[in-house]
């Protein structure tokens, strides 16, 4: 299959294309030289007047496993009244808006132009959960990041101080669950959580049946990232996340992080969350200032923005004292708390994000401060934490509050008035442009995954996952719902070399890859040794056989291994 | 005020989802129009006119609409949903989710009915002479706070299912005959009579609002105080002859215990046990 | 005479699941289940001996089954177990949760001179079907020779119920399972059993007779049953793999009919539960290694989850608690079972007012004042004296049967009893497990959940999942006769829907894909028979902590049998082009 976009707007930060008028070719489901193409075989596709970027890649969306589904479970009404009708043999039905079916969530993205999407946090005792919902997720390529900041094993080698062994360990856990780099969420709290404690865990307080603290465990897990060479560095979710006063905390994880390693050595996630001054909610303020003049300063720290959007939302994550706290907070009285042996724990709770509360109003304004005040779009990108702060659905309203202040200003006068008191907001004029967009939905979060070979970018070789939009740059981009309406519904996106969605309609259905990582870095006799150890273990701690926690490679759909070092 | 008679043409064999069967729908429509509608019959899209013969005027006003089902709807679902006036007929039986997201207008149903009744009703009137099935006025499943029926007034004739008013934010439901278990469940205001027997487990998590119970009711919520003794009771400005024990409860859901059950003395001599607790006070 | 008035509780047993595995149109299935357990009391007021037959009456029917002695006491309640007879008086009233009332109904019980039917005679007086010859429909696999060698399989997933235990052995010699380690009884009795009474033909009914066909003829007669049905129902799934079911779903929506599965008449009350309130979990591992305080409420695992005590609960050795005597075991129960026996408190809740007892309990919890002497039968001490044993525990467990979800109540007790776990969590750490009694009923929720947003009863009539329990569930689509044709997968829903429901089932075209020639079979249009998932053929399942396990295949299926993978995926295609999209 053969495809020619000929005369779009360009923009390909990776490349350096900032906007050219170029033709881009397609075979074979890689980016060719156009010239080489013979036009009267290929598909030409008329992207006159259109903007023509590399797919979107979303670092951090709670996609699938054993929470999400979960989170379906919970709320039925989520699915009543949003849905996709089947068409046989194009597309397949979906429902829900901010717990959406695989379907939904294949298609959504895909007519948004995004085409890899990352699971950022799966149990790996329930990883397999997690790849079967993968593999039913149409059109996208997806990874999954493995927790890690509670597991026995791996807090155990830490407290010993046998980082090797621990190394030895992750690298033998990525392959075994197929994952593609290290989560931390609040880090050691699923511990404490056993207990019923753990809200509020703050970096040097210690984890008593370990006798260490979240420090050495982020640290320990950085070194061991590094050692094994993982593409991407260990993504955090930092502690006290979502209590006010927390920005200090966030600042302390980033110092911790200083000087371990050239290039990024720490990735925190959702950082509106973590970015709260104060001391109670009614005297919430934004920390975002702080946080990003240490960004600015420091070239260790890429971060995503977790930004909330008004309207309904349904929080999960894998802090659980945190989601506990949330559901005696909120008014909508449901919550379903779960813990898995030796490893993690979760929470969800139901949301509304409301522009007369002042503590939304501030949270709202704190993503995009964050989003605006840190210079390098290489390393912030927008997110949305979907379903925490919003659905992904969402993102174009996102990038039009990043692209306009017009549009934010239109926002700002709706919320809560002390809210916009507080904020330096509405002070930003910065905007952000259509290049920089590409740079932080497509070039820099591939980069940061260490997929910028063959993802988030139109140079030959490079994986043929193409979005052209409806957007003329050199016209339509002063209209913030021209921009809304363009990434909202993509002219065309092309996965894998195959043209899946036209004038904003499902095309077709193809599944994608799912990339996960073998670090063949380490001394095997270590590797042996540590495995002799574990399969040990593993009878006095888990509940399955070590050979059925193994998940073979024939269980996923589209396995593409990324085998790092050796 | 003209009407449009539906005649089903054959017995239904399987569900039909028809949710065009509405005054809404129907005004400022011709009658080949209305025969176009789109109806589900299984998993086939029909026309309303593949299954109904329509006879009759339509009218250009909503209010001034008026339809007439002549025969057993029992399988056809949706009938009347999110109408906002005029009203509906139905010589015999109807399905699922009738008058669902009523607005106002009226609803009569000779015969009976299943599930779903005039759920999350916002105004209108419904009577059935016949029984209903569970969820009368109800609120839809996993939807919290007050998404329930806001007003209107339900009655039926006969009997209930279970789960009558869940939810209830306001109006009144009337069950003349006897209702199946959790009455008034997570009710938060309004009004329900039962003046029959109930099953049991009467205003489980209710915050607000009153169960007026005219016959059995086996046992009381643990989660209930009683409160007092009241003579009477009062329903749409007809007064219920008592005396009736009123409980109030159900403390599992607020310590406020802000909702009421109206249980009738002399049907419940197994809860005279209950007047020893007001005499302590 | 006068009837005894007594309450009737229908349930899991250990026979019941072996007989019931090994093909329930033997004799040796009527004998094991058609049967009535009354206590001693009861026996002798009635004035009969053991063994002799009784007419069970309730409102919706009567049916003879014989008498047995209950091994604990309880005076009042009957037991029986789950099958086709005690069915046959059971209402398919399910009060909106699809769920039928299957304990705590107010049932008569009269000596008789009646004798029990036998299964054929049963399907023919209340169904008005006939069994056909057994030659066509079971079989025993012959006995392989040859040199196929031995070869010791481990680490094998049970597939039979819920516990998925992953640690069984299995020994094959020429391709024949000969021997099976550290699965229970009734797991061993599947692996062993897998060769006896298996159906090998494709069926078709011509003139009223099952006449063997080819695989091709069944699934184009399948398809078309399928593709000219208004609206038909796909049921079954939670004993074959998820992507078994996944096959099935997509097959709903081109369709556009209705999947179901067992949830709707197992846990279906959880799932809603769990819609209004939300939950509080942990894997087995999590409970195993941290609980001192076991609580089974509504639940006998000592009949139908062999190993689950010594594996994940109250006799499991566990990181933080050592064993048995480190931790408090509760029962709450209707009645004194075996599992009873073995509780350090033992708590008996009338029939029907689980809900009762659970606010109760939740009262004396958050410390309100309980204005009643007794509750459910318990008194009110009683109550206070458990609430305080749980506030007071370091890490709580509550594990929940069918006795919850199938007494009136249903999904209500259900929503109730999370919250009491959630109350709990203010005080100390408390967690809920259902005890989910097919291997994969979990995985079918799970599948069901990701690909359509419900965890059953799903409707596609237009061409998007909607789900209701009150309407899209087996018994109630069935009952009312709401749909005009089915097709099962992996279940034997005539020999475990209420009378009703069961009946209407054989009204409409019916086709049934399994190993066995099942109860439903015998009124099916179309039988295709298939290999067992876990045994002949790899797959997915789920436990009911939601773990998933590798179902291992151990040998070939029979000549000729293929999976419910393959069956599936040749409907699909079939019905596909019959449709014409």
């Amino acid at each position: 299959m053969e495809i020619i976009i000929k005369g779009g707007y360009v923009f390909d930060p990776i490349n350096g294309v900032k906007g050219e008028k170029l033709d881009i070719g397609v075979k074979d489901g890689k980016i060719v030289d156009p010239s080489k193409l013979d036009e009267r075989n290929a598909k030409v596709i008329d992207a006159r007047g259109k903007t023509v970027m590399p797919g979107g890649v979303d670092i951090h969306s709670h996609i699938a496993g054993p929470k999400v589904n979960v989170g379906r479970l919970l709320r039925p009404e989520d699915h009543y009244i949003s849905f996709i009708k089947a068409i046989t043999g194009v597309k397949r039905s979906g429902t829900g808006k901010t717990t959406p079916t695989v379907a939904s969530i294949g298609y959504r993205y895909a007519r948004m132009g995004w085409t890899t999407v990352i699971e950022p946090a799966t149990p790996p005792l329930k990883t397999r959960h997690t790849h079967e919902e993968l593999n039913d997720i149409p059109i996208l390529d997806k990874a999954c990041f493995p927790l890690v900041d509670s597991n026995w094993f791996i807090l155990d080698y830490i407290s010993k101080g046998e980082i090797e062994k621990c190394a030895a360990f992750v690298a033998w856990l990525l392959d075994a669950i197929k994952g593609y780099a290290l989560k931390l969420v609040d880090p050691g709290v699923a511990e404490l959580w056993s207990q019923g404690k753990g809200y509020g865990l703050d970096l040097d307080d210690e984890i008593p049946s370990f006798g260490i603290t979240p420090r050495e465990i982020i640290t320990g897990l950085c070194k061991v990232n590094r050692m094994l060479k993982l593409p991407h560095s260990i993504h955090v979710h930092c502690n006290r996340l979502g209590i006010p006063g927390n920005y200090s905390t966030t600042l302390e994880t980033m110092r911790a992080l200083e000087g371990m390693g050239d290039g990024i050595t720490i990735h925190i996630t959702h950082a509106q969350f973590n970015s709260y001054k104060g001391d109670n909610w009614p005297a919430l303020r934004s920390g975002a200032p702080e946080i990003a003049d240490y960004v600015n300063a420091h070239e260790h720290v890429s971060i995503d923005m977790g930004q909330v959007i008004f309207g309904g939302a349904t929080t999960m994550t894998a802090d659980a004292p945190f989601e506990f706290a949330l559901f005696h907070m909120t008014p909508i009285r449901k919550w379903a708390g779960s813990e898995v042996e030796v490893e993690s724990a979760s929470g969800i709770v139901p949301f509304k994000y409301k522009k007369k509360s002042i503590v939304n109003a501030v949270q709202w304004c704190i993503g995009l401060e964050l989003a605006l005040l840190i210079k390098d779009p290489w390393r912030v990108i927008p997110t949305t934490d979907h379903p925490n702060g919003g659905p992904f659905t969402r993102y174009p309203r996102l990038i039009s509050w990043l692209m306009s202040k017009k549009a934010r200003e239109e926002v700002l006068e709706k919320i809560n008035k002390t809210a916009r008191r507080r904020s330096v907001l509405p002070d930003i004029d910065r905007e952000y442009s259509l290049y920089e967009i590409a740079i932080s939905t497509r070039a820099a979060p591939a980069k940061l995954l260490g997929l910028e070979d063959r993802k988030g970018q139109l140079g030959e070789g490079a994986d043929a996952d193409i979005a052209i939009y409806d957007l003329d740059p050199t016209k339509d981009l002063n209209d913030p719902d021209r921009i809304v309406k363009a990434f909202k519904y993509a002219y065309c996106t092309i996965k894998n070399g195959e043209t899946v969605v036209m004038n904003g309609k499902i095309a077709k259905t193809s599944y994608g890859r799912t990339f996960y990582v073998k670090s063949s870095v380490l001394d095997e006799e270590l590797m042996k040794g540590v495995v002799s150890e574990v399969k040990q273990k593993f009878k006095e701690w888990y509940t399955v056989q070590f050979s059925n926690y193994i998940i073979d490679e024939s269980e996923i759909r589209h396995p593409e291994p990324l085998v790092m070092g050796g | 005020m003209m009407t449009v008679t539906l005649i089903p043409k054959e017995p239904f064999k399987v569900l039909i989802d028809a949710k065009c069967i509405t005054p809404d729908e129907f005004a400022g429509k011709s009658l080949e129009e209305i025969n176009s509608l789109e109806v589900y019959e299984g998993s086939l899209v029909r026309k309303l006119g593949d299954l109904f013969v329509i006879k009759g005027d339509p009218e250009d006003n909503v209010d001034e609409t008026r339809i007439v089902i002549e025969g057993d709807v029992w399988k056809v679902c949706r009938i009347g949903e999110k109408m906002s006036g005029g009203s509906i007929l139905i010589k015999g039986s109807a399905g699922h989710y009738l008058g669902r997201w009523m607005q106002g207008g009226r609803i009569e149903v000779r015969g009976n009915v299943r599930s779903w009744l005039g759920a999350e009703m916002q105004d209108g009137t419904i009577e059935v002479f016949g029984n209903a099935g569970s969820f009368v006025g109800g609120r839809l499943r996993g939807k919290v706070g007050k998404k329930g029926m806001k007003k209107g007034y339900i009655i039926i004739h006969g009997s209930a299912g279970a789960r009558v008013g869940h939810g209830m934010v306001k109006g009144t439901i009337i069950i003349d005959g006897n209702s199946g278990p959790f009455p008034g469940s997570e009710m938060m205001g309004g009004k329900i009579l039962i003046r029959g027997d109930c099953e049991g487990k009467a205003g489980a998590n209710m915050i607000g609002g009153s169960v007026i119970i005219c016959g059995r009711l086996p046992s009381v919520l643990p989660g209930f105080y009683i409160d007092d003794i009241a003579p009477k009771a009062k329903v749409k400005k007809e007064k219920i002859e008592g005396p009736f024990y009123v409980f109030v409860g159900d403390a599992l859901a607020s310590r406020i215990c802000g909702g009421r059950l109206y249980i009738h003395k002399a049907s419940n001599p197994h809860l005279k046990v209950y007047e020893e607790l007001l005499e302590e006070v | 005479m006068n009837p005894l008035k007594v309450v009737l509780v229908t349930g899991r047993t250990v026979e019941q699941g072996i007989e019931g595995e090994a093909g329930k149109l033997r004799e040796k299935y009527a004998k094991k289940v058609a049967v009535v357990e009354l206590d001693a009391k009861d026996l002798k007021l009635l004035g009969i001996d053991e063994g002799r037959p009784v007419l069970i009456k309730t409102l919706h029917g009567e049916v003879v089954l014989r008498a047995i002695a209950a091994k604990g006491r309880h005076p009042g309640i009957v037991f029986a177990p789950m099958s086709p007879w005690i069915n046959i008086v059971i209402g398919s009233e399910t009060d909106g949760s699809g769920m039928p009332t299957f304990k705590g109904i107010e049932a008569e019980v009269y000596p008789t001179d009646e004798r029990v039917l036998s299964i054929e005679e049963l399907l023919k007086k209340y169904y008005g079907q006939e069994i056909s010859s057994s030659e066509l429909t079971s079989q025993e696999l012959a006995p392989k020779n040859g040199s196929g060698g031995e070869q010791l399989f481990k680490d094998v997933v049970c597939p039979f119920c819920g516990c998925l235990c992953d640690d069984v052995e299995v020994l094959v010699r020429n391709g024949a399972i000969v021997e099976v380690r550290k699965a229970c009884a009734i797991g061993s009795a599947k692996f062993l059993g897998h060769r006896k009474e298996r159906a090998l033909h494709p069926l078709v009914r011509k003139g009223g007779t099952f006449v063997k066909v080819s695989l091709n003829e069944a699934i184009e007669e399948a398809a078309k049953i399928l593709a000219n049905s208004k609206y038909s129902l796909l049921y079954g799934w939670s004993s074959t793999s998820i992507q078994a079911n996944a096959l099935g779903i997509e097959l709903a929506e081109i369709l556009g009919g209705v999947i179901d599965n067992t949830t709707s008449v197992c846990h279906g009350p959880t799932v809603l539960g769990v819609q209004g309130v939300g939950t509080v979990r942990a894997t087995l591992g999590q409970i195993r290694n941290r609980a001192d305080l076991i609580v089974y409420w509504g639940s006998n695992p000592l009949n139908a989850h062999l190993r689950h005590l010594m594996r994940y609960s109250a006799l499991a050795k566990g990181v933080f608690v050592p064993g048995r005597k480190q931790r408090k075991v509760v029962v709450i129960d209707v009645r004194e079972t075996p599992m009873a026996k073995m509780a350090d408190l033992f708590i008996k809740v009338k029939p029907g007012q689980d809900y009762e007892l659970i606010s109760a309990l939740r009262m004396a919890v958050k410390e309100l004042d309980i204005e009643a002497e007794e509750v459910a039968g318990v008194p009110v001490e009683k109550i206070y004296q458990l609430a305080e044993i749980m506030r007071t525990a370091k890490f709580g467990a509550v594990f929940f049967g069918v006795g919850v979800t199938m007494s009136p109540g249903k999904d209500e007790t259900l929503e109730n009893i999370i919250r009491l776990v959630q109350d709990l969590n203010e005080w100390t750490k408390f967690v809920l497990c259902p005890m989910r009694g097919h291997f994969n009923v979990t995985g079918a929720c799970n599948v069901s959940l990701w690909m359509t947003g419900y965890a059953f009863g799903i409707d596609y009539m237009r061409k998007f999942p909607r789900h209701d329990a009150a309407i899209w569930t087996v018994t109630e689509l069935l009952s009312n006769e709401d749909v005009d044709a089915a097709l099962i997968v992996a279940s034997d829903p005539l020999a475990h829907l209420p009378k009703r429901a069961a009946e209407n089932l054989t009204k409409i075209p019916l086709i049934v894909v399994d190993p066995r020639f099942n109860v439903t079979a015998a009124a099916a249009r179309v039988f295709i028979p298939s290999s067992f998932v876990g045994i002949e053929k790899e797959g997915t399942a789920y436990r009911m902590d939601g773990v998933s396990l590798r179902l291992k295949k151990v040998v070939d299926p029979p000549e000729g049998v293929i999976s419910d993978e393959e069956i599936l995926s040749l409907l699909i295609d079939r019905v596909k082009k019959l449709r014409g999209v």
